[in-house]
Order: C-alpha cells, then sequence, then structure tokens
C-alpha cells in the first residue's frame, strides 16, 4: 500500500513564485530594493523597511543546520518516527523550517552547523518541497 | 479518558491540592479548548475568562492576564487548564491549518507533529494507551 501523502502547501497569489521555483529546480527568495533585506517567507513587502520595492532572486540553496528537533510521537500521514524536523539557516541569511534528508534522524549525525543543500521533493505535479540534505564535499 | 476530561481531571487534582472548593473558581483561562468548554464541563460560571492562545506560552501569558484580572477586581480565583490527548487521540479538539495558509505553505509539509485528527478506530486507539491496559 502506498504510503499516505503529506500535507500540500497551496500556494497564494504572493507565494507563486516561490513554488514555481521550487518546482523548477530553483530556491527562490526575495530582497529588498531599498534596503537590500533577504527575507522569507515570500511576501510583496520588505518585512524590515516595508518597502514594496523587492525582488525575487535564486538562492544559493545552501546553507547550514541551525537547530532541529526529533519527532517520536505518532506522525501525520506522509511522516515516519523518528524524523527531524530542522531550522535551517540559508547562506542568504533568512531561516526556514525543512527536514533533512538522506542522513540518519539522530543526535550524532545531526551535527549542528553542518553544512546543508537543498533537494527538491515533489509531491505532485503543483507542488515540490524543498527539503535539505547534508552538503556534498 | 478525553482531552476535556484530562482538563477535569488535573483541575479538580489542582482544586483540592489549593484546598478550595469548584464554587471557589469565578475565572477560567485555558487554550485550544475553549474557557467556556471548561466552564460548561465543571459547572463553573465564570465573571471572567480567558481563551488566548499563542502556542506553549499561552500558559504563561493567562497566569498575568489573571493577575491582572483580580487586581482589577473581574474575578477572586483562576483556574488554568491545559491538557492534551496526544497519545490516544480520544476527543481531540481538531486543529486545521488551511494548506494556504502561512504554516500550511511552509511549516505543516515539514513538521506535521500533530497525528491525524481522525481516529479510524476508537477501540484501537483505547489499547494504545497504555493508562488503558490492566
Amino acid at each position: 500500500m502506498a504510503e499516505p501523502a503529506r500535507a500540500k502547501p497551496k500556494p497564494t497569489p504572493e507565494t507563486q513564485h516561490f513554488w514555481d521555483g521550487t518546482q523548477a529546480g530553483e530556491l527562490r527568495l526575495q530582497r529588498c530594493d531599498a534596503c537590500a533585506n533577504v527575507y522569507f517567507p515570500p511576501r510583496p513587502f520588505c518585512p524590515s523597511c516595508a518597502s514594496r520595492k523587492v525582488s525575487v532572486f535564486k538562492a544559493s540553496g545552501k546553507g547550514t543546520l541551525y537547530s532541529y528537533v526529533i519527532n517520536h510521537r505518532p506522525a501525520a500521514p506522509g511522516f515516519t518516527p523518528p524524523y527531524a524536523i530542522a531550522v535551517v539557516e540559508l547562506d542568504e541569511g533568512p531561516r526556514m523550517m525543512s527536514n533533512i534528508i538522506d542522513c540518519p534522524q539522530t543526535p550524532e549525525a545531526l551535527e549542528l552547523d553542518m553544512k546543508l543543500e537543498v533537494a527538491f521533493e515533489k509531491l505532485d505535479d503543483k507542488i515540490t518541497l524543498p527539503l535539505f540534505r547534508p552538503a556534498k564535499g | 479518558m478525553s482531552q476535556i476530561q484530562l482538563h477535569a481531571d488535573a483541575a479538580l487534582n489542582a482544586i483540592a491540592d489549593a484546598g478550595l472548593k469548584l464554587s471557589d473558581i469565578d475565572g477560567i483561562a485555558t487554550a485550544v479548548e475553549t474557557p467556556q468548554q471548561i466552564a460548561h464541563y465543571l459547572g463553573i460560571t465564570p465573571t471572567w475568562v480567558d481563551g488566548t492562545s499563542v502556542g506553549g506560552c499561552s500558559f504563561m501569558l493567562h497566569v498575568r492576564h489573571a493577575a491582572a484580572a483580580i487586581e482589577a477586581g473581574l474575578c477572586k480565583t483562576v483556574l488554568i487548564t491545559h491538557a492534551e490527548s496526544g497519545k490516544s487521540m480520544i476527543g481531540k479538539q481538531p486543529r486545521s491549518t488551511p494548506p494556504d495558509s502561512l504554516n500550511g505553505q511552509f511549516e505543516v509539509a515539514v513538521r506535521r507533529l500533530r497525528p491525524a485528527q481522525h481516529v479510524p478506530d476508537p477501540g484501537a486507539a483505547l489499547h494504545e494507551d497504555p493508562r488503558h491496559h490492566p
């Protein structure tokens, strides 16, 4: 029997560019044209200076493991405990919540500040999730 | 034991522990469950309620709000409750996150901590709960 599916994000007009990006294999962030602040999650204004002049750009997809928790509780469809819920600090600055794949879900394997790279996990024809794996090399 | 009964069980223990009676309680604060549900269930008619629900720190805010309410004369004795039937899922309040909300887009897909809201076989759930084993 197929594993039940994860809850799927549903893009809004303000976030569509982000989800289009993950589908195209790009992690897209936004930068304020006025103060150069880089932020996440997507929104059409800068959360630092309130400017509405902001641009979307392709991020490096690289980051480090800022923090995580390992969930042992019974999980929702699409998750098999134990699994780590991680906060990734992107090289461009913002932090995002994600999962770490291709890595044992243990404190020994999940070393804080370890280098990570984005990995795109396709859920269906519309949604691809940005997950992270230990960086190669 | 259902989620609301876990609230009530803890509340009755706390009230007894404090040397109070149920009828002494005239203020109720809780999160996830609503204060009116807890009041109805315990048979209390409060003069003050607080349903502030801002995550795990809700209950610390309840304490602060309660102190202010008592200071302002809105009530005299406040009961603050919390309980989750996180393992058995019995009587658990559904918490749905719309998939186009910020949490639905950027959190739920990677962190869904809460088990499914629907327990297909409540009997099976009962047996999973060690409290119900003989």
